[in-house]
């Protein structure tokens, strides 16, 4: 009996390894947590579960400094993962010291990946030199909520219950004003030590002038950035928002019907729906794409989620292996209505035309027009999501909008710290 | 050498075989014995330590970024250092962290060990109490420090009917996460103090309470003169904690409002990991031992000093 056990434990060994040994394992590093986390989890098992010459291990880190240090020291050893997500904003930095491997042609044919489906501005980020080094999963964007109860006092809402478009920083004061004057908070956006959105709010606000803000390693902002800091300031100055708070307690105060606008990022989409659906809000939400401050010009800031392959060192990723690659970022763009959940817009443009999408709360009012319009963080190894630029901004425009710094110091500040690494090169 | 023997010396064994076995190998085994026993921590000490000391220290000399060293630059870093307001300032920062909490995390850990001694019922259970905070890993010390001072939704606003944003404004925002800290760690210096409290002989008090001395002259005589050894030693330690700190104003404040609570360490940690100047970095790391072993130094004469002094 026992023999007999231990023949039939062999042949199915045997029967099976060879199918076990066919299987490609990818190792994926994500920084995606909370609802992005699941999101991306199901995608994940989705691809797993629909195919079996791939399979997607995931390891999930923390959003952040460390990460982009984590990968760029692990594949500096050679034993980083065969992918990860990065920001779009980080590649110009990531491509100037090697760090990613490019995606050939072959692969993205071989999985049927057609990049000319995607919103063009993504595509272009994606690619550097000509060659491609990621692959683009979505855009969040700066975009404007209003709370329509709060809005239809002050008048601003058209007979549809829609937001009139807002074209000029008059109109927006103005607008402010009225709300102000009804009795409600104009604006909630995070004003504490160590916020980011002041800092995405001028970029957008620069780009909408025509501005640039750094070109070879330098600040060319200028005039435009002075008026873009002295625009927000002067919100607060006025008492049309609440200075000083944090992320949690601005959304709270727009979450709890106390203000009339919100420049946040598309991801509240999620907790908006929600709480609308649940009857939790007690007032209804919409979204438009960031209004135009300046020159009628539409310009938001957006940062972009893309799939990327670390360079490891003396251990490029074999060609079976960038196909799995190129065959899951095909998958996710074929599922990308998950994706929009969170309120992303998606990278694939059919997307946004099927009939699920249009019936999805909220998402069809801005993003089309987003994603036309977005402006990334400027180029540079220093720049992008939680890189050192951001981070020395962050400790000085929350100071200029509450009042705490004059606006041209402020900018002094951030220029001369910032000037200390930007003029090193990229290591 | 002869001492030696004469030390290690064992009287020759006789075995069962009738045969002598004599006193080296048995000296030797001796002396090897510790060292084999040590040489586990001695080879964990060389490799994560020592190494990478020196290592740091010839990182110091080169213009490196976070994955790859670059070439020499001789002196550069050092002499960037010097120069550096951003550098000066961190360490005014930290001497000034160091100022708000040495003194007060010493004297209030003697001060409340001696109150904790007199207690003659539940001085466990309030030993425990003052302790407790000691066991918290720095991150949930900082979560509840940050939550209890919240701006909105913080407790401390709610009673005092403020609404401060403590660790945002420049005036408080040090003083803040001092306070935090002596919360934190001042149960270890009690239990510290109360250890030697106990050590000290109970006649002497009574001989002294018989000469009719006065509770200050007591104090001042006795338990000062013999509490004075180990007040030193917690005074050495709580400085050089001080001195190293960096997860607190880290947590707490991220080194702001601007840069006002950014401690030496915290400088080292954004130059070499977010500024990705490994070579920089390196050359603050050298100079701040530096300066903290010059500090013990001149604690240590101060000390003499005093001791001489009697």
């Amino acid at each position: 009996m026992k023999k007999i056990k231990l023949l039939a434990l062999m042949v199915a060994g045997t029967l099976l390894s060879p199918a076990a040994l066919a299987q490609t394992t990818l190792q994926y590093w994500t920084l995606l947590n909370g609802g992005d986390g699941a999101r991306m989890k199901q995608l994940v098992d989705g691809f797993n579960a629909s195919q079996s010459d791939y399979k997607i291990e995931t390891t999930v880190l923390n959003w952040g400094e460390p990460f982009y240090t984590k990968l760029k020291t692990a594949s500096a050893m050679g034993s980083g993962p065969d992918m990860a997500t990065i920001h779009l904003s980080k590649i110009s930095g990531l491509t100037q010291t090697n760090g990613l491997e490019p995606i050939t042609p072959q692969a993205m044919q071989g999985a049927s990946y057609d990049s000319s489906k995607l919103f063009k501005l993504l595509w272009d980020q994606s690619n550097v030199d000509g060659k491609t080094y990621a692959l683009p999963i979505d855009t969040h964007a700066l975009v404007l909520y209003y709370n329509k109860h709060i809005a239809a006092k002050a008048g601003l809402l058209d007979e549809q219950g829609k937001l009139k478009p807002i074209t000029s920083l008059e109109q927006f004061n103005a607008a402010l004003q009225g709300v102000k004057a009804k009795g409600d908070m104009g604006l909630s956006m995070e004003t504490s030590p160590m916020s980011y959105m002041p800092y995405r709010l001028w970029l957008s606000m620069i780009s909408q002038q025509g501005g640039k803000t750094i070109e070879n390693n330098k600040f060319v902002f200028g005039d435009a950035g002075k008026k873009a800091m002295d625009a927000m300031a002067g919100w607060y100055s006025a008492g049309y928002a609440t200075k000083g708070l944090d992320y949690a307690s601005s959304t709270t105060e727009f979450m709890t019907g106390k203000s009339a606008f919100m420049i946040n990022g598309v991801w509240e989409l999620p907790s908006v729906t929600d709480g609308m659906k649940n009857d939790k809000l007690g007032f209804d939400v919409g979204i438009v794409s960031l209004p135009s401050f300046f020159n009628g010009v539409q310009a938001a800031w957006a940062d972009s989620h893309a799939l990327a392959i670390p360079n490891n060192k003396d251990k490029p990723i074999s060609a079976e292996k960038m196909l799995g690659v190129t065959k899951f970022a095909t998958y996710i763009n074929q599922h990308a209505i998950t994706w929009s959940e969170g309120g992303h817009i998606p990278a694939y443009e059919p997307t946004v035309e099927t009939k699920a999408f249009k019936e999805m709360p909220l998402l069809s009012d801005y993003v089309t027009n987003t994603a036309s319009h977005i402006v990334y963080d400027p180029d540079g190894w220093y720049s992008g999501a939680a890189g050192p630029l951001q981070a020395t901004a962050s400790k000085y425009f929350p100071a200029a909008l509450t009042g705490q710094l004059p606006t041209a110091k402020a900018l002094q500040m951030f220029e001369r710290d910032a000037g200390k690494f930007m003029s090193r090169p990229a290591r | 050498m002869d001492n030696q023997e004469t030390r290690n010396v064992t009287p020759c064994a006789q075995t069962q075989t009738g045969q002598a076995s004599c006193s080296v190998p048995n000296a030797l085994g001796k002396q090897l014995t510790p060292w084999v026993m040590l040489a586990p921590f001695l080879l964990a000490f060389l490799l994560f330590f020592v190494i990478p000391a020196f290592q740091t220290l010839q990182l110091s000399f080169t213009d490196s970024g976070l994955t790859e060293t670059h070439g020499y630059v001789g002196f550069a870093n050092y002499i960037e250092l010097l120069q550096d307001s951003s550098f000066w300032a961190s360490l005014v920062q930290t001497a000034y962290f160091a100022l708000l909490t040495v003194l007060p995390l010493t004297a209030l850990g003697l001060v409340m060990a001696m109150l904790i001694n007199r207690l003659t019922r539940f001085a466990g259970l309030v030993q425990a109490i003052i302790f407790i905070p000691n066991i918290l890993p720095i991150a949930v010390m900082a979560m509840i420090a940050g939550w209890m001072l919240h701006p909105t939704f913080g407790v401390v606003n709610l009673v005092a009917g403020t609404d401060v944003a403590w660790f945002n404004d420049p005036d408080f925002a040090m003083p803040m996460v001092a306070i935090a800290t002596i919360w934190w760690t001042v149960g270890f210096n009690v239990l510290l103090f109360l250890a030697a409290l106990k050590n000290i002989p109970q006649d002497l008090y009574e001989a002294a309470k018989l000469d009719g001395a006065s509770e200050w002259g007591i104090f001042r005589f006795i338990t000062w003169r013999q509490l004075r050894p180990v007040t030193v030693m917690v005074f050495g330690l709580q400085l050089v904690a001080s001195l190293k700190i960096f997860g607190q104003t880290y947590l707490l404040t991220g080194g702001g409002p601007f840069d006002s609570t950014k401690v030496v360490l915290h400088y080292m940690y954004e130059t070499g990991f977010i500024n990705q100047n490994a070579g920089y970095a390196s050359a603050i790391a050298v100079v701040f031992v530096l300066i903290v072993l010059l500090i013990l130094l001149l604690q240590s004469l101060i000390t003499r000093f005093i001791n001489r002094r009697g």
